[in-house]
């Protein structure tokens, strides 16, 4: 998929004059500044860093590989869209793309709500597969979808990154600019709040 | 819902749930912390649930290699057109007026 994106995730918090401020490692800093002039290699790199994981957040939010496919390519369009200006994003790059991401992700719940039920009911069963395994796997990630649906951006990001990404909680807390302290807090709460919206519903 | 506090509650989970993903047993996960073990074990069980979702997801690879020539193409139309693109900039510290 894409390569190892640890040598991009050093950042350094520093406080000044009661600020906090992040300074960028200077590989992904000069990345990124060509990135604002449009670099196409530049934009290449970016992409194929992060392309990935933003597909398989929005693919583990909404269960329909077409809807991700186009709506990772909306994410990077409005990524260069608003790459130039300098508050576009404030703790982290990656972070940024994900928040972009989830916007989609919400808008899209917003306003085809029943369209998509309609769409994802419609999914096709392959020859080879048992259709009513195929419909309770469906059901149940439906379930979990709309779970995590409902809870907090940063909750929801935290499951999705842990359980889809793998990621530890040294990486999940330089994207979101948390301890991980922090983000073990946030994840106990995520799951205990997923605990009950599921257990409200079944 | 707990009576934990919530740093105790996160360490807790957070090392079970670790001990899962290497392959332990529920038992095994649970065994230090006795008497949290009736409030974690629903989480963990939960845990493996997200886990079998994640499972399911398709390789992207090919999907993004056509992305990829529609995006750079887009920024060569961009690039092309000289746009500032300030229109469409976020407002100060309203990065997640995005969407």
């Amino acid at each position: 998929m894409v390569g190892d994106e640890r040598p991009y995730l050093f950042w350094f918090l520093y406080v000044s004059k009661g600020e906090t401020r992040v300074v960028r490692n200077g590989q992904e800093g000069s990345v990124l500044e060509r990135v604002q002039e449009y670099d196409p290699d530049a934009l290449g790199e970016i992409y194929d860093r992060y392309a990935g994981r933003i597909y398989n957040y929005i693919y583990y939010r909404l269960g329909d590989a077409h809807l991700a496919e186009d709506l990772t390519g909306t994410v990077f369009v409005k990524m260069l869209e608003a790459i130039r200006s300098s508050r576009a994003w404030n703790v982290s790059f990656s972070g940024w793309l994900y928040r972009i991401a989830h916007n989609l992700v919400v808008d899209y719940f917003r306003r085809c709500e029943q369209e998509h039920a309609a769409a994802l009911d419609e999914r096709l069963v392959a020859g080879d597969q048992d259709p009513v395994r195929v419909v309770e796997q469906q059901m149940e990630g439906d379930r979990l979808r709309r779970a995590i649906s409902q809870l907090t951006y940063e909750q929801g990001l935290v499951v999705t990154l842990k359980f889809v990404e793998g990621l530890s909680n040294a990486e999940v807390a330089r994207m979101i600019g948390k301890t991980e302290g922090a983000i073990k807090s946030l994840q106990f709460r995520a799951m205990a709040s997923l605990r009950r919206i599921l257990e409200a519903s079944e | 819902m707990t009576r934990w506090r919530p740093r105790e509650a996160g360490e807790a989970l957070d090392a079970a749930l670790s001990r899962m993903m290497r392959g332990e047993s529920l038992q095994v996960c649970l065994s230090p912390y006795p008497e949290m073990a009736s409030e974690l074990l629903p989480l963990l069980l939960l845990a493996q649930r997200l886990q079998a979702l994640a499972a399911g997801k398709p390789d992207p690879t090919p999907i993004l290699a056509a992305g990829k020539a529609r995006f750079l193409e887009e920024a060569r139309r961009l690039r092309a057109r000289g746009t500032s693109c300030m229109g469409h900039s976020p407002r100060p510290g309203r990065d997640d007026s995005l969407s």
